[in-house]
């Protein structure tokens, strides 16, 4: 009877054991805290400097030449101190958890033209969309469902093809553009969720910076759980530990 | 069916596990995942790499010194045979 419920456990044990891989991969792929502190400078600077951008503008038409070059010497100011501050954080990111690189799978030359061909359509979409509502007269409340045009066949090609490079990345791949499609399809169906002057540019940073902080906040939450399975199924209290 | 003993060290296995699960992880991420001293885990480190199952990597970043570690080849295969030949061992039922 003790020695059934021995190997029972024993079984366990060695189950467990082999999920040690599994976590590992989790938590190296949802560590997230540089893309978000990308995101997060990006943020910064869109609204730093455009707004300073804004008042030059108008001082410059106003003839107030004193605060334009005022304006355009903080503008520089504040880049360079967000971009500083930037790397200094990102150089101090995880020093305690300690540096990990993930396997990441060769690209195949297709994947590699496919991963290209993916990112100029979505620019396109992007500028495109922005030059109808200019140009072409089409209400701004389009201007995000526009772009999110090229997101379904992507979407539909990642969930067909399901190349290997776009899986070490797990769900979060999925999460942003799902969102941003989602967003779309709810302006369409006239949820009032579009935002009128002098907010206009909200309609595509939310949807394109919001959610992929909010999905950069998963990864990172998630990264905490999978390193606490992790540290579960490692830390080795009261078994043999010196290297004999 | 021999088990390979520098592997089944329940503290080697597990850093043989962590590094089959990433192209290679540093000094510093073994030691705090583990909760192992250092000592503990330099002496471990150095059986495995004596054994070829491990590839060590010096780097200097800045002022710091970093060492990360890389399964070899060799270790990933010996890992997967560990498994086989424990999981034959448990099919069979014996100690």
């Amino acid at each position: 009877m003790n020695n059934k419920q021995n190997n029972k456990s024993q079984d366990e044990n060695t189950e467990k054991l082999k999920e040690i891989q599994k976590w590992t991969q989790r938590y190296a792929e949802n560590r997230t805290l540089p893309f978000l502190v990308g995101m997060l400078t990006f943020l910064f600077l869109f609204c730093g400097t455009g707004g300073l951008f804004y008042v030059a503008g108008n001082a410059y038409r106003g003839g107030n030449m004193l605060l334009f070059w005022i304006c355009i010497f903080a503008v520089v100011l504040v880049a360079t101190a967000v971009v500083l501050a930037a790397r200094f954080i990102e150089r101090r990111l995880y020093r305690k958890e300690g540096q990990i690189t993930l396997a990441a799978p060769e690209k195949t030359k297709k994947e590699r033209i496919a991963g290209w061909a993916a990112g100029l359509l979505f620019g396109a979409c992007v500028m495109i969309s922005i030059i109808l509502v200019v140009l072409c007269n089409i209400p701004i409340k389009y201007m995000q469902p526009v772009s999110a045009i090229c997101f379904i066949p992507l979407l539909i090609a990642i969930g067909i093809w399901q190349p290997r490079s776009v899986n070490p990345a797990g769900f979060l791949v999925w999460l942003w553009p799902t969102l941003y499609v989602i967003h779309a399809i709810l302006i369409v169906a006239g949820v009032p969720i579009v935002f009128d002057k002098p907010w206009t540019a909200l309609n595509m940073l939310i949807p394109l910076a919001g959610y992929a902080i909010l999905c950069g906040l998963l990864g990172h939450i998630y990264s905490r759980y999978a390193l606490k399975k992790l540290k579960g199924l490692t830390h080795l209290e009261g078994e043999a530990v010196n290297g004999d | 069916m021999e088990i390979d003993k520098i592997i089944h060290e329940p503290a080697r296995l597990r850093v043989m596990m962590i590094l089959a699960g990433l192209e290679q992880a540093d000094f510093t991420f073994l030691v705090t995942t583990l909760g192992l001293t250092r000592g503990n885990l330099n002496r471990h480190i150095e059986k495995l790499e004596s054994a070829g199952y491990l590839k060590v990597k010096r780097s200097i970043k800045g002022k710091i010194r970093n060492t990360s570690y890389q399964l070899t080849q060799e270790g990933s295969k010996a890992l997967a045979q560990y498994w086989e030949n424990l999981d034959a061992v448990r099919r069979s039922g014996q100690p």
